[in-house]
């Protein structure tokens, strides 16, 4: 299991395309930091403002991430799968379940890699702009970095498992990345909105509303947001405890996905 | 019959088939409906609350729908651009169909002129639809003659957007030779487009970017949103003029490119 990850990491990091889009992500996110610079006010940010700023990079693993995520979760299957390599490896003597594994772990790992890049870029780049009047934060930060890092991780994963997913399931490979695009798109800027939910709640009503509007993982992130996980004086526990269904939301699609790949691919022809 | 009319005809049936076509178009219709008998709560409650001189079945009704039908039928045109080029000359059967006597440009040409005809029959019938179901469940516009003026132009505006699109697509298609590469730039694209925010500083050029360009062009210029009944069609028009004309040149811009390196690959 752990040679296939190794194998399918090296692939990663052999893939012009992939270290292309890494480059794009990276560049977008280090402009988003100058373009939020050219914004402070003269007077400076107040305390809890800097607080949110210097936790930005949450933001853009989930806006920029997804995307990411999927291209990873996509490329790991697809190269193989319409190369004929993967018909290759199942001939081998090897349960698939470990070749399932061994993807799903390098994938894991090489999104960590990058967020990891991301997460130190940003800060370095936080703490140059910013100077010592962010350096008396930088406690604050690291506390709520773990719990941050965990929602936008699990945000990534779930599209990212997606994308496996539609490369298990639809044959053709353009339909499968085509599918995958189509539902983060949908899920992320046309569903939860008011194109779809909010007219759920002008000819349904407020349950239907809630019960449609709480599937989606955007909307139980902005839900937490809200409630102050980027605010400096918010308790995380409690915030955690009084939105747990929000918080569990990411979890529960994550191990759902990660059943419907295992399933499909030790079932299904590929 | 003109060879680019067959390959036109025969590719405006082709793409009705495609399964992703058929998912979109649905979800398409889905929020039609849904959005005409939400106007039927929305829409009065509008009519009390916002004296601000519009007619609302255009500046809230419609208008709950612009964002996704735009976005929609952008991504239909992406997609459909990427069946129509990249897996025609991935799966061959694009060889098959250069064999025939035909020109590089009447095949290039045809295709997107046959996908271009489908985009705007698409358009048409998804804003008649909006249109339609908001009169079902609601009732009619104020003024019936302002409702045409301004719907038409706005199917127009869309459909061209879309097939800016579908340009861009097939230009992408065109250009590179792996299905892998063709599927990651159109969805880079895809994404660039309409999900980054330009810097404030070169803000200015958002119309260089085609989801810019068809925004400035509805908004037009100065807050004169085509949809909004309180400002005169033609201040809209005038102001959205020279960006309709700038889309209509990128379109026939890319084209051209398009036909220039399928030719080159043919010569090579």
């Amino acid at each position: 299991m752990l040679i296939i990850a190794k194998k399918e990491l090296a692939g990663f990091l052999s893939n012009k395309w992939v270290l292309f889009i890494l480059a794009i992500y990276l560049t977008l996110v280090l402009s988003s930091i100058f373009s939020m610079r050219d914004q402070i006010p003269s007077d400076g940010l107040a305390d809890g403002q800097l607080f949110s700023v210097m936790l930005g990079w949450s933001k853009m693993l989930i806006y920029y991430g997804a995307i990411i995520g999927m291209i990873i979760g996509f490329t790991s299957l697809s190269n193989e799968k319409y190369g004929n390599a993967l018909s290759t490896l199942l001939a081998k003597p090897l349960y698939r379940d470990t070749i399932i594994n061994g993807k799903i772990i390098a994938c894991v790992s090489f999104l960590l890699a990058i967020f990891g890049l991301t997460i130190s870029l940003y800060i370095a780049l936080v703490l140059i702009i910013f100077g010592t009047s962010s350096a008396h934060l930088l406690l604050q930060v690291l506390n709520r970095t773990s719990i941050l890092f965990f929602i936008s991780f699990l945000y990534t994963m779930i599209f990212m498992l997606l994308a496996m997913l539609m490369s298990i399931l639809v044959k053709r490979q353009s339909l499968a990345f085509l599918l995958s695009i189509l539902s983060y798109f949908l899920t992320t800027a046309i569903l939860p909105t008011v194109s779809f939910a909010g007219n759920i709640y002008n000819v349904f009503g407020e349950q239907a509303y809630n019960f449609v509007i709480n599937l989606f993982p955007n909307y139980a992130y902005g839900i937490l947001v809200m409630q102050g996980l980027y605010d400096p004086a918010c308790d995380v526990m409690s915030l955690l405890s009084t939105n747990w269904a929000n918080f569990l939301l990411f979890p529960l699609y994550v191990v759902i996905l990660i059943v419907l790949c295992y399933v499909s691919f030790l079932r299904r022809d590929v | 019959m003109n060879p680019m009319l067959i390959v036109a005809k025969q590719q405006f049936s082709d793409i009705v088939r495609e399964p992703l076509v058929i998912i979109i178009l649905l979800v398409l219709i889905i929020l039609s409906f849904l959005n005409g008998a939400a106007s039927m709560s929305l829409l009065p409650l509008s009519d009390i609350q916002l004296l601000d001189g519009n007619d609302h079945f255009l500046s809230v009704g419609l208008s709950n729908t612009l964002y996704h039908t735009s976005f929609l039928l952008t991504m239909l045109s992406m997609f459909i651009g990427v069946f129509t080029i990249a897996e025609e000359r991935m799966g061959g059967s694009m060889s098959v169909l250069l064999t025939k006597p035909l020109y590089r440009r009447d095949v290039v040409g045809g295709k997107f002129a046959g996908l271009a005809l489908f985009l705007f029959l698409v358009t048409a019938m998804i804003v008649m639809l909006c249109v339609s179901s908001i009169m079902v469940f609601y009732r009619g516009p104020t003024s019936f003659g302002e409702m045409v003026l301004r719907v038409s132009s706005y199917i127009i505006v869309l459909s061209l957007s879309s097939t800016l699109t579908l340009g861009i697509s097939f230009l992408i298609g065109i250009f590179f030779k792996n299905i892998f590469e063709i599927l990651l730039f159109n969805g880079i694209f895809l994404f660039l487009d309409w999900r980054y925010t330009l810097p404030q500083a070169l803000n200015g050029l958002r119309f260089l970017i085609p989801a810019g360009l068809y925004t400035t062009i509805i908004d037009g210029v100065n807050q004169h949103y085509i949809l909004k009944t309180n400002v005169p069609y033609d201040v809209w028009l005038s102001a959205a003029m020279p960006y309709i004309l700038f889309m209509l040149f990128a379109i026939i811009a890319v084209f051209l490119f398009s036909c220039y390196v399928f030719n080159a690959q043919g010569r090579d």
